[in-house]
């Protein structure tokens, strides 16, 4: 559990000229449910996409399992990622099991095809979001909260080390993401890293290990406990502006008002 | 049938098979990808390549090859650099290398070529050696297709995904864009640098209003294009029209009476 699994060192990241990430620090443990909060424009989705490798930062290195993420080979399929805004073709002629499927493609390999123990793990994924019924159809005819379950089952298909999840419960109904969060549950009993941004506080107190606030700088990473008693939150939000002292907890990255955009 | 005695005929209809076949399984993977238009350009592009290998003295065929693919390849990465849009950088191509052709053609003063026959399709002039180039080139673009079509089918439903688990992206892109002009310079003895992109297009739109499995629409596209390329050049034999142009309006007949029929069952929803 102490092992760290992503590293990100002093990443700074723009969209020219908006500065969206700024000199952020963050270490999470083998093991560890994180979740990410902060406004829209926080720049969270921007430091998922550069864990996975999908931006590079201007200033900064990222560590995942070890390596930088571009070294990585075989070992980037153990990755499962759940994208806030998929570009996905929905009208492509592809049905829900092989859209899951997809998932997998990292694991068999270039050049060669699904084997019947790669279903069974793509029907078992289909299982945990409640969508086995629903393995032929066509993926254009899912309503919205459906397609993102699909997405969810897709990153579980390829039974990941890490999960990456980008807002993973919008649109799917209360009773589903409820279930959702008793599934990451179970996977962070079988020591699965789930790093998972979200804007529902009250609901990731619950159940993450740590929550980190983001807000273009890494306000700060800490439990959950923590960051709510000391009303980081608050802060983050603009609500009132805090003020928090040094050293009560050795990372706590002190900032007086919420850095103006 | 007296048709198939006729060697010439016996050779058009092999190489317009083996066309046929490959521009229907390559089309559906180019009308997902909402290539059509590049395949547009790289069958103009064409012109030039043919054009640029009769200047130079080489097998304009095999130079067209090398050309369109160059041409497929640069478009590709000037989209990629994200200077240009992809429909901006199409048009530049396109009607500049028809330009470089028709150039390199004036130049070459008192050469007989048949132009009409690159433009529109010949089939009188489908030689053992085309026959052989397009076997060859079927064989690869047979076989890319099958070995990458995972691969494929991921980098076009969802290019970001296929990225995180670290599929050559731009190698597949690539990839694609060769294969259409490698396709596109096969069947310009078929149909003709004009008229190509029809063969990679229409029935893969047809097929795609059909089925909502990839391999379905695979299969009835492949029937599709079979049928009407054979069809075709028997119709154009007996009625004394072009075959490239006999085929195209058989192809597109068939694509409106499946649309019709589409939008009179009205189940499927479209894609194309
Ligand atoms: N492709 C882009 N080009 C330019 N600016 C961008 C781009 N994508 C994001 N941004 C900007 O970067 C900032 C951070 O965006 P990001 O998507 O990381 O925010 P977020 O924290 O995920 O927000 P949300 O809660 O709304 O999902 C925003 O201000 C946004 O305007
Ligand atoms: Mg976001």
């Amino acid at each position: 559990m102490e092992e760290p699994i992503v590293e990100i060192k002093n990443v700074s990241f723009s969209y020219p000229p908006l500065e969206v990430l700024e000199d952020v620090n963050l270490t999470v443990k083998k093991g560890e449910f994180l979740a990410i909060i902060g406004p829209n424009g926080g720049g969270k989705t921007t430091l998922l996409k550069i864990i996975l490798g999908l931006l590079k930062p201007q200033k900064g290195e990222v560590y995942v399992a070890g390596k930088r993420i571009g070294e990585l080979r075989k070992w980037r399929s153990k990755i499962g990622y759940v994208p806030q805004a998929a570009q996905i073709d929905y009208t492509f002629p592809i049905t829900v099991e092989e859209f899951v499927m997809t998932g997998r493609f990292g694991l068999i390999g270039l050049g060669k095809r699904p084997r019947p123990s790669d279903w069974e793990m793509v029907q078992k994924a289909l299982k945990e979001v409640k969508m086995e019924e629903w393995s032929k159809k066509q993926i254009g005819e899912l309503s919205g909260g459906q397609r993102q379950k699909i997405l969810i089952a897709r990153s579980l298909a390829s039974e990941p080390e890490i999960l990456i999840l980008d807002e993973p419960t919008t649109a799917v109904d209360l009773e589903s993401s409820e279930s959702f969060y008793e599934l990451l549950l179970r996977l962070h009993k079988e020591e699965i890293t789930i790093i998972t941004v979200s804007h529902d506080v009250g609901v990731v107190a619950q159940y993450a290990d740590s929550i980190a606030c983001l807000n273009r700088r890494l306000i700060k990473h800490n439990r959950p406990e923590e960051v709510i008693r000391e009303g980081v939150l608050e802060e983050m939000y603009g609500k009132e502006a805090a003020f928090f002292h040094h050293g009560v907890i050795p990372h706590i990255v002190v900032q007086k008002t919420p850095p103006e955009r | 049938m007296e048709i198939l005695q006729l060697a010439f005929m016996q050779r058009a209809l092999l190489i317009g098979l083996i066309v046929g076949a490959l521009g229907a399984t390559l089309g559906v993977f180019v009308v997902l990808k909402r290539l059509s238009f590049m395949g547009a350009g790289i069958s103009h592009a064409a012109f030039g390549g043919i054009a640029l290998g009769y200047f130079l003295g080489w097998n304009p065929i095999l130079t067209a090859v090398i050309f369109c693919v160059s041409v497929g390849i640069g478009i590709s990465m000037l989209i990629e650099s994200n200077q240009i849009k992809e429909d901006t950088a199409v048009g530049v191509f396109f009607t500049s290398t028809m330009a470089l052709g028709i150039l390199l053609i004036g130049l070459k003063k008192g050469y007989n070529i048949d132009l009409f026959g690159y433009l529109f399709g010949n089939i009188l002039a489908v030689s053992r050696e085309d026959l052989i180039i397009s076997l060859v080139i079927g064989v690869i673009i047979t076989f890319s297709l099958y070995f990458f079509y995972k691969e494929l089918t991921l980098s076009i439903l969802d290019p970001e995904m296929a990225r995180v688990i670290g599929l050559p992206l731009n190698f597949l892109n690539y990839l694609l864009v060769s294969l259409i002009a490698l396709f596109i310079v096969i069947s310009v003895r078929i149909v003709g640098i004009i008229l190509v992109s029809a063969l990679l297009t229409i029935p893969a739109a047809t097929a795609l209003r059909w089925s909502k499995n990839l391999k379905k629409v695979l299969a009835i596209s492949l029937i599709d294009s079979l049928g009407c390329t054979a069809g075709g050049l028997t119709l154009s034999y007996y009625l004394d029209t072009a075959s490239g142009a006999t085929i195209v309006i058989l192809t597109t007949l068939v694509f409106f009476v499946s649309l019709l029929l589409n939008i009179v069952n009205r189940k499927i929803q479209p894609t194309a």
